[in-house]
């Protein structure tokens, strides 16, 4: 599946990729494609592609070619999956501890365009911190672990 | 009886109204109403009665206005006057409203044309001062505004000598252009008749020694003949000596020395920009790419770059968390030893459940 998306493997990728992306809504999939969630989760990116052209772009990271972003977004769980709009991180609260990134696979692929269309919105209106659509049942809950803060 | 005595009250009263009336009929005749320019409308109150009542005061504030736009206009060519080639505006007129008639707005001969120049003379205009004060008694206008609407012969006189100077200036110009394109016709004319001449005397030639003529005449045409030489048509000719010169502006397949219209770079930049107009120039990052654009980041490539975002253990302003990790990344780097930190991995408690820190 990951084949039907746009991969991105070194940061300078990354960088463009959010510069220059714009007036749409960034997703970016940071995972491994061998990963059985992940895999899901590519499945429902793809299939979507097109669907939310108009409103998003999406592109695969993989986890190990950008060490940088993944210490920088604190990514420990794959896959993550982060979105910007305009070169701005888009935080969404999902219910969970995290509002930075939504971690593991949707549940179906109008989870996924829901939440590409509230954050779309959201962001169109001027808001850095939208709200999930989601039933939280549907979204991994986790627990975070700090060390030295 | 008692309606018979009603009855005559009531006739007597009847009369009495009658009797009045007929009496202020008598003392509104004709004469006694004047007509109001500014309201259109005839009245018989006192003029000043009539100068201060609102409906006047706004008609009146309405024709100034709408008069002193023109007068505006008309005085700021006092000091510059404009002169155009041609007739400009033919029969426009203006109405003056102190004067009640219609004058021309520019004065033209034909062949040139003094912009506001039948305003301005009109202004100047012994009986147009007159009118216009009678006018701004009558109505009530005050004498600074007045002022305005009148123009004295001294001002006019500064503003023909400008004109004078103008029409000078103009009419060199116009000859000079004049004689520099019937020195081009001619140039040109002889050039024709030169070649009419050599064309001539190689047919000639060519008919003596029973050679096709055109063979010839294509052999004696220079380089870049015309049509008269019998030259090979461009469409004809190989494009060897202009495409060096012509590398630089390929656009599309097709040569253009100066390609017409936007390159196809700012038509592009153009139908991005075009649609956003509509969009809220409040939302997220709307400057972002102007902003990048204008410091020349859009295709830089700085391996240092980060985007913004929002740390997850973060309170405050996003730029905190990417100062703090760039510090991180510096002490790390400095840090070359290598530090084994045992690790304590702890569940994460919300703040609201975390116990208060025993003080």
């Amino acid at each position: 599946m990951a084949a039907l998306l746009n991969r991105l493997s070194s940061k300078k990728e990354v960088d463009r990729v959010i510069k220059s992306t714009e007036d749409k809504v960034l997703v970016l999939r940071f995972g491994k494609e061998s990963d059985s969630t992940c895999l899901k989760l590519d499945d429902i990116l793809a299939k979507n592609q097109e669907l939310v052209s108009n409103m998003a772009v999406i592109y695969t990271v993989d986890s190990e070619s950008v060490p940088v972003y993944m210490q920088y977004f604190d990514i420990v769980m794959i896959p993550s999956t982060v979105f910007f709009f305009n070169g701005q991180h888009m935080k969404v609260d999902w219910g969970t501890a995290d509002h930075t990134k939504f971690v593991g696979a949707f549940k179906n692929s109008q989870d996924f365009i829901d939440v590409v269309e509230v954050i779309y919105r959201g962001a169109m209106k001027g808001k850095f911190i939208v709200t999930s659509p989601l039933d939280r049942r549907n979204v991994q809950q986790f627990n975070l672990i700090y060390n030295d803060i | 009886m008692d309606g018979a005595i009603s009855y005559n009250n009531y006739r007597r009263g009847y009369n009495k109204m009658a009797s009045k009336n007929k009496k202020k009929e008598k003392s509104k005749t004709k004469d006694d109403y004047t007509f109001c320019s500014v309201c259109r409308k005839n009245h018989n109150d006192r003029r000043e009665g009539h100068i201060f009542s609102k409906k006047h005061q706004t008609e009146l504030k309405l024709i100034l206005d709408k008069f002193n736009k023109k007068v505006h206009s008309a005085r700021c060519l006092l000091q510059k006057p404009n002169i155009v080639d041609g007739d400009l505006e033919p029969g426009i007129t203006v109405w003056c409203y102190s004067c009640q008639e219609e004058i021309n707005k520019h004065i033209s001969d034909g062949f040139t044309t003094v912009e506001w120049g039948g305003l301005l003379e009109h202004m100047t205009s012994e009986s147009h001062h007159k009118k216009t004060r009678y006018y701004c008694w009558e109505n009530g206008i005050k004498k600074s505004q007045m002022q305005n609407l009148i123009i004295y012969q001294a001002e006019l006189d500064k503003f023909k000598e400008l004109v004078a100077e103008k029409l000078d200036k103009l009419n060199a110009n116009r000859n000079k252009r004049l004689k520099e394109s019937a020195k081009e016709i001619e140039e040109v004319e002889e050039a024709q008749q030169k070649v009419v001449a050599e064309t001539r005397v190689q047919k000639h030639f060519a008919s003596s020694a029973c050679a096709s003529v055109s063979d010839k005449i294509q052999v004696t045409a220079s380089k870049r003949g015309n049509i008269h030489t019998g030259a090979t048509p461009p469409w004809l000719l190989n494009d060897d000596e202009d495409e060096e010169e012509e590398k630089d502006n390929h656009h599309g397949g097709i040569c253009y020395k100066h390609p017409i219209g936007p390159s196809e770079d700012d038509f592009l930049h153009w139908r991005d920009q075009h649609g956003k107009g509509k969009r809220n120039p409040k939302r997220i990052g709307a400057n972002f790419h102007s902003n990048l654009r204008k410091s020349g980041q859009l295709d830089a490539d700085n391996p240092k770059w980060l985007p913004s975002y929002g740390g997850v253990w973060n309170a405050g302003p996003r730029s905190h968390t990417k100062m703090e990790f760039e510090s991180k990344l510096y002490q790390s780097s400095q840090q070359t030893k290598e530090q084994t930190i045992p690790l304590v991995v702890q569940p994460y408690v919300s703040k609201r459940k975390r116990p208060y820190p025993e003080s």
